[in-house]
């Protein structure tokens, strides 16, 4: 059932504001939205800083039977009603068995504090006292305090399971491609839409990692920025003076629905959902592939998937962690396929206002791009200042740019080198030659 | 991409399961009636429920299944650990053993639970770190030297190991395969599903080949608490459907197959399995008595007809047995089942979590090609009627060889539910 995908409806919650308007507001602004981490004490970690959601994001209290608690599940159901609500597609007449709905996500805080606080019961008075049967002397305590029962209530499969029945959904999974995941979640989406699967899916892309756990692991990496004097300044993809990626948090949401059902019930596409890459880099687990090979495979099949040529591309929404080894790579992967064309095609770091949410990072570009072709805009990279020799490309600086955008490819490439790109173009009511 | 019409064909299987590794090991198991269960005491102490089916894989035997130097044993977790050993096996079983070339057309899909650091070190890591200073919300505080020691217990390769898509990444590097690779979350059906979107990705024309299905290890304290909560254990042996089933037992292991599109796999002369029918997954609220959603999961995956084989969850539970049963015989009725076999690894290597869905569907594979003869273990009249006709049915040799159809299925606690069906072919 091959035919064209579109997006009807998106929706965003990051550091830079709740709500897709919000964020795009201050995306245009080139105003960094990173700050110190207030969550928790972050006194004693090399890095104090995050892109945290700002203020309470409202959400009903639950989805039917799912309580909605937690940072991850309030942010996803935020994004996810935003989509639905502007895709218009509650009173969709499609079978529950034909809706399906694709979750990306990793980790959760509070699963981990509940872990913790269960280690805690266990290893009392201190941990001299730890043996080498933790595990028996856990249980007991995460069965006495409940744990197990609660730990559900906060995990990732809550999460597939309460947007599956927002959505009436009948199909649902949750994939985990780190950093990639939410254009996996995008691309399997397509692919279940363009196998004839399902007729209407909800995408969502989310991460909650400004945790001590997960920010003192990736410490632990050495990848983090450590500019804690200056967070407005820390996260400066393809930026000589750049020193690590600044954690995020947020959610992401798009509906993607067949063209012919979307035109059938009135629905207005933002935006045609034209191709999708896989690639693996096979090559590291902490390192992208240094020539960039698994990424020029990523974008090169987004453009096939999508039937786009080079010259269709108006716009790049790139990765930018803001690390060396990966912005170098990118940027050694776009060369290797837009050759010349590079250094006038405009290319945007999204994670330079607002961290990196990692399961939730594509997502995000994915809406951006949405935006981007909706306004003809594309939204400047903050902290752009002393451009590193070693990453020429034309990045958007300052202010944003006006430009007449038909195509553009979304990067999201994850730790442990799964890549997948997104090829998004402005909708046409006829089809592409 | 295409729309979704190109053939899928089985040609390799990767097993590691508490029988050993590689399917053979677990075709002479299940043949022979063994079980693999055994006294946890050295393991997890006084702690319930007290045996499960371990393998016995010292860490100087990883070599035999995957290079050591290029994939770091400091950065797996068990369960990853042991989706490499299977997928090992599986690439010596299908000729494709790795030789450092890449492969940009071929990818790997693996179902996993999300697992927290399951060993001590990070445990304490974990304790320190997961201490916040909002007091009234948790009641720990973690001053500097606390957060001091962490850091320092914490390493980078014990944090690696526990993302959650360090599994595919993991496979992918072992096998060299730069197409898709990706990790599906959630409880036992995810090794299904992946398999089922590893399939679709085949059918789209988005890889040539993949490796897909799962891998898990449940002797760690959290889920073993979960499955304690969950009321899933029995008193020391798995009947399924048998009247008098008590609950399951937890068992470590992955199963993997290797799905190629037909025209690649014949063109390299691989010998084909069985080649795929058709595949799904679905959603219902959990608890719920969901047949319908399972019904609707057989028959997607299927389509008309009978299978002659089932690959069944057979955790001898008592309500989650009688669910499964009422599905297949809605789906399918009693008595066009009374010449169908089932077949479960779970009364013999126990409950492995996701990769039990694609164990089972191994199993029946084998047993559907006459490459093993299914035991009849420990099983009665069932509790009731549906219950009676699987039970029934386990044990009971059926039609052999090519034609033969084969549904395999995993019917999830947290209401996810998959299934693929396979025809044996050997052209």
């Amino acid at each position: 059932m091959a035919g064209r995908i579109v997006i009807t409806g998106t929706g965003m919650v990051t550091a830079a504001g709740i709500g897709v308007d919000a964020c795009w507001a201050t995306l245009c602004s080139g105003q960094s939205a990173i700050g110190p981490v207030t969550l928790w004490d972050p006194s004693g970690m090399a890095s104090h800083i995050a892109g945290q959601v700002p203020g309470d994001v409202d959400v009903p209290e639950s989805l039917g039977p799912y309580p909605i608690e937690g940072r991850p599940l309030t942010f996803a159901t935020f994004a996810a009603l935003e989509a639905i609500a502007q895709a218009g597609t509650d009173t969709l007449d499609v079978p529950p068995s034909r809706r399906a709905v694709l979750v990306a996500g990793g980790f959760d805080d509070q699963m981990l504090d509940i872990l913790g606080r269960a280690a805690d019961a266990a290893t009392e008075p201190g941990v001299a006292d730890f043996s080498e049967r933790v595990p028996s002397d856990l249980l007991p305590h995460l069965d006495a305090d409940g744990g197990m029962v609660e730990m559900e209530r906060y995990s990732q499969v809550q999460l597939m399971q309460a947007l599956a029945h927002r959505f009436e959904a009948r199909q649902a999974a949750t994939v985990s491609t780190a950093c990639a995941g939410g254009n996996t979640a995008i691309g399997d989406a397509m692919g279940m839409l363009r196998r004839g699967e399902a007729d209407v899916v909800l995408c969502v892309g989310v991460d909650t990692l400004i945790t001590r756990e997960m920010m003192g692991g990736f410490c632990n990496l050495t990848a983090l920025s450590t500019r804690n004097d200056e967070p407005h300044r820390a996260s400066r993809p393809f930026d000589t003076d750049r020193d690590g990626f600044v954690m995020g948090e947020g959610a992401a949401a798009i509906v993607l629905e067949r063209e012919e059902l979307a035109l059938a019930r009135g629905a207005t596409p933002l935006a045609e959902m034209a191709g999708f890459g896989y690639s693996s880099d096979a090559y590291r687990l902490t390192d992208p592939e240094p020539e960039g090979d698994g990424m020029v495979l990523s974008m090169q099949r987004a453009m096939d998937d999508g039937r786009l040529r080079c010259a269709d591309v108006g716009s790049i929404n790139a990765h930018g962690t803001s690390t060396a080894a990966n912005d170098k790579a990118e940027t050694k992967a776009l060369r290797r396929i837009f050759g010349e064309q590079l250094d006038t095609l405009p290319v945007s770091g999204t994670k330079s206002v607002i961290g990196h949410l990692i399961h939730g990072a594509g997502a995000v570009g994915a809406v951006v791009a949405v935006k981007t072709i909706t306004e003809q805009t594309v939204h400047p990279t903050a902290n752009y200042e002393t451009p590193d020799p070693m990453c020429d490309l034309d990045i958007v600086a300052g202010e944003p740019r006006a430009a007449d955008v038909d195509g553009v490819l979304v990067n999201a490439f994850g730790f442990g080198g799964q890549n997948a790109t997104l090829a998004i173009r402005r909708f046409a009511a006829e089809a592409q030659a | 991409m295409a729309g979704g019409d190109r053939r899928v064909v089985v040609t390799a299987l990767g097993v590691a399961s508490a029988f050993g590794v590689g399917w053979q090991s677990l075709a002479e198991g299940l043949s022979a009636g063994r079980s693999a269960f055994a006294p946890l005491e050295g393991l997890l102490g006084e702690v319930p429920p007290g045996s499960g089916a371990l393998l016995d894989l010292p860490r100087k035997q990883y070599k035999e299944w995957f290079d050591t130097r290029v994939l770091r044993t400091s950065t797996m977790t068990r369960q990853t650990t042991l989706g490499c050993v299977a997928c090992g096996a599986l690439l010596k079983d299908a000729g494709q053993e790795p030789d450092g070339t890449v492969h940009p057309a071929k990818g790997a899909y693996l179902g996993s639970f999300i697992v927290p650091p399951p060993f001590k070190k990070q445990f304490i890591a974990m304790q320190l770190l997961s201490r916040r200073p909002d007091g009234e919300a948790t009641g720990h505080v973690l001053d500097d030297s606390g957060l001091a020691k962490a850091m320092k217990k914490a390493s980078a390769f014990d944090f690696l190991r526990a993302l959650p898509n360090m599994p595919s990444s993991h496979l992918s590097i072992q096998t060299g395969f730069q197409g898709p690779a990706c990790t599906y979350l959630g409880s036992d059906a995810s090794g299904m599903q992946a398999m089922v979107f590893a399939v679709g990705a085949i059918r789209s024309g988005i890889a040539d080949a993949m490796v897909a299905g799962g891998a898990f290890c449940p002797f760690q304290a959290v889920h073993l608490a979960w499955q304690q909560e969950r009321g899933l254990w029995g008193d020391g042996t798995v009947a399924p459907y048998a009247a008098g089933r008590t609950g399951t037992l937890p068992g470590e292991g992955a199963g993997l197959l290797y799905f190629e599109e037909y025209e690649s796999a014949k063109a390299r002369s691989a010998t084909i399995l069985a080649e795929v029918v058709g595949a799904s997954q679905r959603i219902a609220t959990p608890g719920t008595e969901d047949v319908d959603v399972r019904v609707d999961t057989l028959r997607a995956a299927l389509g008309t007809g009978t299978p002659d084989w089932i690959g069944v969850d057979g955790l001898g539970h008592g309500d989650l047995d009688r669910l499964e049963a009422e599905a297949y015989v809605e789906a399918f009725g009693a008595d066009a089942l009374g010449s169908t076999a089932a077949v479960s690894t779970v009364p013999q290597v126990g409950l492995a979590g996701p990769a039990t869905g694609p164990l089972n569907l191994v199993a029946a594979l084998l047993a559907a090609r006459g490459d093993s003869t299914p035991a009849r273990t420990a099983v009665d009249a069932g509790s009731d009627a549906a219950c009676a006709t699987l039970a029934g049915a386990m044990g009971r040799t059926a039609t052999t060889g090519d034609g033969t159809t084969v549904l395999g299925s995993t019917f999830s606690l947290d209401g996810v539910h998959a299934a693929m069906a396979l025809k044996v072919t050997s052209a």
